[in-house]
């Protein structure tokens, strides 16, 4: 059994005037000691999917269906009450601003050992003595020292440490990071990520990464989502990905980071236009006004979400292999792959 | 239903002092935009209501209801509610609901010549603080936080008795008393202002100090200090029935509602109620649509970007 | 963190030593001046040549304020020909009363409105919210002294359950009528809850959609750990803040809530004294007024940064 299941997650959000969709669909699943990936652009809906396996939506926010298993349990419907369980127990989360996430009148220590007080799993000496080792855990010196410390006496990477720590320290099943190196610096980065790794090995810990950074999805995940406008684009275990992908979304995000190859003066890869507005009209693909393979099918007719037993993708082109994947008429105006 | 904190937590944070500007991204917000926001606000137009409701009832009410407001007549003193005198009468003679319009005319006419003053004093007082920055502004800035210091009901009334009350003298003083916030205010965004790079480039192509101010100040500020003005007529009114309420008003036989409230004083325990009741509801009404307004307009101004979802 | 608080002191200092400025000015604005402000509006002008000589006032307008700012720092407030005693005597006699009154006040209105405000907060838009909204806007366009007249009419006329008067003489006297003190002490409560809570109904909201909320409801906080474990430490010093500020609202409230009740206390004889014209009264109380406010503020600003981490811990 996964550890987290998703099948065909739908959210709207509510505003006075008008309601949007940024989840469109969603289905992916992820094994014990596993990373999954979810990557996208700005505004594709992944933070919003992560958020929902929590319940923190934003307000307006509503799961329209679908479902959501942590554990064989079933989340999407559940009382406010039953979540509060889940909430820092069995998921963790560690969010993007580290600066902000930390409450700046509590110290450091308290901070962290209070989700094991919130879940009763120790008292207070001893969830503080638990809250130290943490502490120590994720890489921070003398923790017993800067467990007394406020959150602005600590830098950037020192702090999404900490949230580290406060995320695991009831030992979850499932860690969900969300975009939790965009606001460090690059070496910073890097030490975070392996930081998640040797924390994954010696818990045994499920993580959905949430990024739009193709490459640190390249070392650190076991399987990548791609997601495109409340949909997913592709799913499949990283290193097919990045060797064998098949949507052409995926194909362009790949081909737009330099590489080492890139020559001086290469023009930068970059894909043409912007996301939709997903309070327009839609085309069936919702990739198609900014794909160069884009035909008229791809205006039309939904891809079907297609692919082997562990790489799935909907893509009409899809590239380096078998083409069309079409139910329907096909036409054969347009781009070859 | 328990309280979901997580979705509040999620929800866009009520504008507090007006200090979000308004502009979006450098671009002042087109006045129909302001106008929906504020015709979308119940009590906002509730309070504009009211405002027009009370300006017709004091500047044309006496056009059409005629009493005399001059001439005491002791023989109809007291009078309660009824033919004749729809409020009933003082304790002079003058008829209540009369005297409630003329009253009314005097308080907007004042509050709102204080309310001029105090802008255009802070106005000026904020942007030469602002502008010059420095030990200028450090020494300008001290003398506003020590008038502050001076509650404004004590230096009031220390004026009221050095000088005779008049209107123009209500104006000037109630205005000397209330351009301290303004000033504050202008100063604030001037001094932000002053660093922001747009400036710098103004600068830069060769604009000069006066366009600066003017091209890119004023839109900025424009909004707060209305939102505050608004809120200046209001502190006023009350200001001055306090005032008039403790006999350092305009002497009769010129009318006005604190000092009819001020005669009511007197009567309370007799149980003459008319001379209680109507002249406060009327500062209350005049008082609020004011504060409903100066609301409204503070969220009109304030909004972000997130109008566009 | 001492640095800071020496700073804010010193800010407080200059800003005391412009208003001893203020209030000079304010002496010399009196017809007759200083000798007017003290011997009164009934001085003949003999007196007033012989009281100039005497106190120097034929010199220059420095060496005025100099001599000036001694005498008041030596505690020489002046006499009150009016009430037939220094005025230092009757600051002391009616300071406390006003406090008294002031504090109760205050006291009991912060009392409600934190609760008030939180509740406004959480239940934000619906039925709570609107009404306490509601009747908020209404207290806070109301005059304080027609509340008072309308709670005398209500309690005292109509239904005789509390006197329409306040108690009289000194501070132990009055503590012994606590009836009497009711009427009042509401008046200045019910204006004051209209502005706390407005206040502190924003600080929560603006708290609540701050990012450590989030972080408190992912780990499984639920609404009361997050209000009173994390927003209210948060919320607190703001409120500080807002009560140290708000002083001079305060006093003034009280001022006209002792005139409508007879009530002994300093606003009172601020009134008397502007009836009677009373000048040094006047000056005294004005100063007396104008110190409380700046340490008001001063207050506030100290308890921020004692409440601020950030501030309290800054390095360097």
């Amino acid at each position: 059994m996964s550890v987290l299941e998703i099948s065909d997650l739908v959210i709207d959000i509510r505003s006075r005037n008008a309601s949007v969709r940024p989840v469109d669909g969603i289905s992916l699943s992820i094994e014990a000691g596993r990373t999954l990936g979810l990557v996208g652009e700005s505004g594709c809906g992944k933070s919003t999917t992560g958020l929902a396996v929590l319940g923190l939506l934003p307000l307006g926010g509503q799961i329209v269906r679908g479902s959501i298993r942590i554990d064989g349990q079933e989340i999407v419907g559940m009382k406010e009450a039953e979540l509060r369980l889940v909430r820092g127990r069995s998921v963790g989360v560690v969010f993007q601003e580290p600066m902000t996430a930390l409450n700046p009148t509590k110290r450091i220590g308290v901070q962290v050992a209070e989700p094991l007080l919130i879940h009763g799993l120790a008292g207070r000496a001893d969830a503080m003595r638990q809250a130290i080792d943490m502490l120590g855990e994720v890489g921070l010196p003398r923790p017993q020292q800067q467990a007394e410390r406020y959150p602005h006496e600590l830098s950037g990477g020192m702090r999404q440490r900490v949230m580290i720590a406060t995320a695991l320290s009831c030992r979850p099943k499932l860690l969900i990071a969300d975009e939790p190196t965009t606001a460090l610096d690059v070496t910073t980065q890097d030490q975070i990520m392996r930081l998640f790794r040797r924390l994954q090995d010696e818990l045994n810990m499920s993580m959905m990464l949430i990024t739009h950074d193709m490459g640190v999805v390249a070392g650190n995940t076991d399987d990548v989502a791609v997601m495109y406008a409340g949909r997913l684009a592709e799913l499949a275990e990283t290193e097919r990905l990045y060797g064998a992908h098949r949507h052409r979304y995926t194909e362009a995000l790949l081909s737009s980071i330099p590489t080492l190859d890139t020559s001086r003066g290469q023009r930068l890869a970059s894909i043409a236009g912007l996301p939709p507005n997903l309070g327009g009209a839609l085309a069936a693909c919702r990739f198609a006004p900014r794909c160069a393979h884009a035909s008229q099918t791809c205006w039309d007719v939904e891809p079907d979400w297609t692919g082997t037993d562990r790489h799935h993708f909907a893509c009409h082109w899809p590239s380096g292999g078998a083409g069309a994947t079409v139910t329907g008429a096909v036409t054969s105006q347009g781009a070859a792959s | 239903m328990t309280a979901d904190l997580g979705q509040v937590a999620a929800a866009s944070p009520e504008p507090t002092a007006g200090t979000s500007g308004p502009e979006q991204d450098g671009v002042p917000k087109r006045p129909s935009m302001l106008l929906r926001t504020f015709v979308e606000n119940k009590l906002a137009v509730l309070g504009a209501v009211m405002f027009l409701a009370m300006v017709l009832f004091c500047f044309l009410g006496p056009l059409v209801y005629h009493t005399d407001q001059v001439h005491t007549s002791l023989a109809n003193q007291n009078l309660p509610p009824g033919t004749g005198h729809p409020l009933g009468t003082d304790q002079v003679g003058y008829d209540v609901l009369g005297r409630l319009m003329v009253g009314g005319q005097t308080s907007l006419e004042i509050a709102f010549g204080a309310a001029v003053v105090a802008v255009v004093l802070g106005v000026f007082w904020g942007t030469v603080a602002g502008y010059f920055g420095g030990l200028v502004d450090s020494l300008m800035m001290r003398i506003v936080d020590s008038v502050m210091s001076i509650p404004g009901l004590f230096l009031l009334m220390f004026l009221a008795t050095v000088f005779r009350p008049s209107v123009l003298m209500l104006v000037l003083v109630l205005g000397l008393l209330a351009w301290l916030a303004p000033a504050r205010l202008v100063r604030g965004e001037t001094l932000s202002l002053r660093h922001r790079e747009y400036i710098a480039a103004v600068r830069v192509m060769g604009g000069r100090a006066p366009r600066i101010i003017f091209r890119h100040l004023v839109p900025n500020v424009i909004g707060t200090i209305v939102v505050n003005a608004t809120f200046q007529v209001a502190d006023a009114i009350l200001a001055l029935a306090a005032i008039s309420f403790l006999g350092l008003g305009i002497p009769p036989p010129a009318a006005n509602w604190g000092g009819m409230l001020s005669d009511g004083l007197n009567y309370t325990y007799s149980g003459f109620w008319w001379l209680i009741y109507p002249p406060g509801v009327a500062i209350i009404v005049t008082v609020l649509s004011f504060n409903l307004i100066g609301d409204g307009l503070r969220d009109a101004v304030g909004l972000r970007a997130h109008r566009h979802l | 963190m001492i640095s800071f608080v020496l700073r804010r002191l010193l800010q407080a200092f200059v800003v005391l030593f412009i208003v001893t400025i203020i209030v000079f000015i304010l002496i010399h604005l009196l017809p007759g001046g200083p000798a007017r402000a003290s011997l009164g509006v009934q001085a003949t002008p003999t007196a007033i040549a012989s009281f100039n000589k005497q106190h120097g006032f034929d010199q220059g307008l420095l060496t005025q304020y100099w001599t000036w700012l001694s005498e008041l720092l030596h505690g020489a407030l002046g006499y009150s020909f009016k009430e037939n005693s220094t005025v230092a005597d009757l600051l002391i006699d009616r300071l406390p009363k006003t406090a008294l009154l002031a504090g109760i006040s205050v006291f009991i209105a912060v009392l409600i409105a934190i609760p008030l405000g939180i509740l406004q907060a959480v239940r934000r838009n619906k039925i709570v919210d609107y009404i306490a909204t509601s009747v908020s806007f209404v207290l806070y366009s109301t005059p304080s002294f027609w509340l008072s007249l309308i709670l005398v009419l209500v309690f005292s006329v109509n239904l005789g359950w509390l006197p329409a008067q306040a108690p009289q003489g000194s501070i132990s006297e009055v503590l012994l009528q606590p009836s009497g003190l009711i009427l009042p002490v509401a008046t200045i409560t019910l204006i004051s809850v209209a502005l706390f809570s407005r206040y502190m109904r924003s600080t929560t909201i603006d708290n609540l959609t701050q990012d450590y909320v989030r972080t408190a409801k992912a780990k499984g906080a639920g609404t009361a750990r997050i209000l009173f474990g994390h927003v209210l430490r948060n919320a607190i010093s703001p409120i500080l803040t807002l009560l140290g500020l708000s002083l001079p609202f305060i006093l003034s409230g009280t001022l006209i809530t002792e005139r409508v009740f007879n009530y002994p206390g300093m606003g009172l004889l601020f009134y008397n004294a502007a009836v009677t014209q009373d000048y040094p009264v006047l000056l005294a109380v004005t100063l007396v007024v104008a110190l409380a406010t700046v340490l008001g503020s001063v207050f506030a600003d100290v308890c921020y940064a004692l409440l601020d981490p950030r501030i309290r811990y800054a390095r360097g």
